[in-house]
């Protein structure tokens, strides 16, 4: 088998909470290949946000080993490691406490583009921007990110993961901070993204965005994962109880017809 | 008669010297034992309406300007405050988004369900009511006896209905009651809410951005944007055959469908304000003429009985509707 882009082997995290240990994730493996979406699905307290961190290497596992592109989180030089930041990117739910409120777009995005010359930085960025439709990229340089909307801020969040080129993208709930009429706007950006090669693990408690923008679905239920697989099987024909009971409680849409 | 019925109503904030509109000529109405689902997105301004109608707008800032709302026949639009506190419990209570912010956190449960029992029901049996009323919504006896903090959210969200219940409303607006709630949970609530409605005859308006929610609880609906009340009817007409552009956009978007060009259906555009001219969706709206920038459209019939749409585009089709 070759070695696929993120690979988390027997990945064990507890927290200390009032004096004991409470586990947040159990055991878990999960792998996300080149070019690969994988939908991670499950309640809150699921854990699903600590395995986000832990393949993020924002945190480190108690047990356990996570390989991007082969090489061990844990045991990289401080520079690998940080090369291995670049190219794993985040997005988390609310894009308004990912934002420095004292820098304006242009400082936020040339910070994001540190490795290249300084010259290309602001052509760069309003490329970026134009790509993510914030536009007139030029004004959009110069505002602050509380005189963005909600919606603005979270094009911009895409934008600043896309800066750095990244080879796989952590979204953390993207979108659950979105009002319904403008998620499509945001699916449809990550899905550029995904026409550009780039990986993705999405967190999400939503089974229909899981199903729609997933190849592969993982559904965690009290730090475990308890079944995975293609996205088509998993959510069509869930062989796990605790699947199926979340996919039943999904108040359906689908039998009206629509336009 | 209707037991609860807001006409054309209007309603601004003030902040200094300037004023926002935040909800303008909405109408709707909820019969007796009926179930309404009241639909936005962020900003649409349905929970401006939904504390005009429960008297609970900020004193000083927000204010009904134009339009009504009566309670059982009774006009309410300009109640004073202590006129209001004899309204609330019945003939309707409330229960809201975050049940944590709504209970009393050094309150035991049972000691907060006899205080609505006893606002009520002068002679009854608290202790004995209060067992009933938690049986009514699945909480053990043994919740009594507990505080907030110790509760799951699912179970606030079953104390907070058992306080709203110990008034024996007419109608219950519950303000987005599951969205806090993760899917399982959200389910167990949305269950529990109709077999009360079925044991109690309530009627219930469910506030909601939520289309599945609404889908699966109401037996009517009434979608609003910007303000605006723009399209209603009964759930299964309005949401096979939506009249208005917004609400099958909204539609599609809920239901994560991709176009024939492989594009997840979307709005282009933001969110729209209220108060401005002409039809407040007109900027997203992939059909909008030329009028409808200028004009805001009257309620046209959308087909089923009772199923209107405020969109120009109705008017050739039909012929004007009773709001």
């Amino acid at each position: 088998m070759t070695e696929p882009l993120l690979r988390l082997v027997g990945i064990a995290k507890s927290f200390h909470r009032g004096g004991e240990r409470v586990a947040a994730v159990v055991d878990a493996d999960l792998h996300v290949g080149y070019g690969e979406s994988v939908a991670l699905v499950g309640e809150s307290g699921s854990g699903k946000s600590t395995l986000a961190r832990l393949a993020l290497g924002l945190i480190a596992p108690d047990k356990g080993h996570v390989f991007l592109e082969g090489c061990c989180l844990a045991e990289m030089t401080p520079a690998a490691f940080a090369e291995a930041r670049t190219a794993m990117q985040p997005i988390f739910q609310d894009p308004g406490q990912s934002f420095n409120p004292r820098r304006n777009v242009g400082e936020a995005l040339a910070q994001a583009l540190w490795r290249i010359p300084r010259a290309d930085r602001r052509p760069r960025s309003l490329h970026l921007l134009n790509r993510v439709g914030l536009r007139p990229a030029e004004t959009i340089l110069g505002r602050y990110p509380h005189e963005l909307s909600g919606g603005q801020k979270q094009r911009l969040a895409v934008a600043r993961a896309a800066a750095m080129s990244p080879k796989l993208i952590v979204a953390d709930e993207p979108l659950s901070g979105a009002d319904v009429s403008i998620r499509g706007q945001m699916l449809n950006l990550l899905s550029e993204l995904r026409r550009d090669g780039v990986a993705f693990l999405m967190i999400t408690h939503d089974i229909s965005v899981a199903r729609a923008f997933a190849d592969r679905v993982a559904v965690m239920q009290h730090g475990v994962i308890v079944e995975s697989g293609p996205a088509a099987t998993v959510l069509e024909r869930p062989e796990h109880i605790y699947t199926r009971r979340l996919i039943a409680s999904v108040p359906p849409l689908d039998h009206y017809g629509s336009a | 008669m209707s037991l609860l019925a807001v006409d054309r109503l209007r309603l601004v904030y003030d902040s200094g010297r300037a004023s926002t509109v935040a909800v303008e000529e909405a109408t709707l109405s909820v019969a007796e034992g009926e179930a309404v689902g009241l639909v936005g997105e962020s900003g649409s301004g349905k929970s401006s309406l939904a504390r005009a109608l429960l008297g609970l707008l900020p004193p000083g800032t927000g204010r009904i300007t134009d339009g009504s709302i009566s309670i059982a026949g009774r006009d309410v639009t300009r109640l004073s405050r202590r006129d209001w506190e004899k309204l609330r419990g019945r003939p309707m209570a409330m229960v809201f988004q975050d049940p944590l912010s709504s209970l009393n956190p050094v309150m035991r449960i049972g000691t907060q369900i006899g205080e609505s029992v006893r606002r009520h029901d002068h002679d009854t049996d608290v202790a004995k009511r209060i067992g009933e009323l938690l049986d009514l919504v699945r909480l053990p006896a043994a919740c009594a006896g507990s505080y907030p903090h110790e509760l799951s959210g699912g179970m606030r969200q079953r104390a907070l209905l058992a306080i709203a219940l110990g008034c024996r409303p007419a109608l219950l607006v519950a303000d987005e009651p599951t969205t806090a709630l993760d899917v399982t949970t959200q389910a167990e609530i949305l269950a529990l809410l109709r077999e009360l409605r079925g044991r109690l005859g309530m009627a219930l308006l469910l506030i909601s951005h939520d289309l599945g929610v609404v889908a699966d609880a109401c037996d009517r609906v009434v979608i609003m944007y910007a303000g605006r009340t723009v399209e209603w009817g009964n759930t299964s007409d309005t949401f096979r055959q939506p009249g208005h552009p917004y609400a099958s956009a909204l539609l599609a978007a809920g239901q994560v469908l991709r176009n024939a060009q492989g594009l997840f259906v979307t709005i282009e555009g933001e969110v729209g304000r209220a108060g401005g001219v002409g039809c407040p969706f007109a900027p997203r709206c992939p059909q909008a003429m030329l009028r409808c920038h200028t004009e805001m459209p009257p309620a046209f019939s959308a087909g089923g009985r009772g199923h209107a749409a405020r969109c120009w585009l109705l008017e050739d089709q039909t012929s004007r509707a009773a709001p």
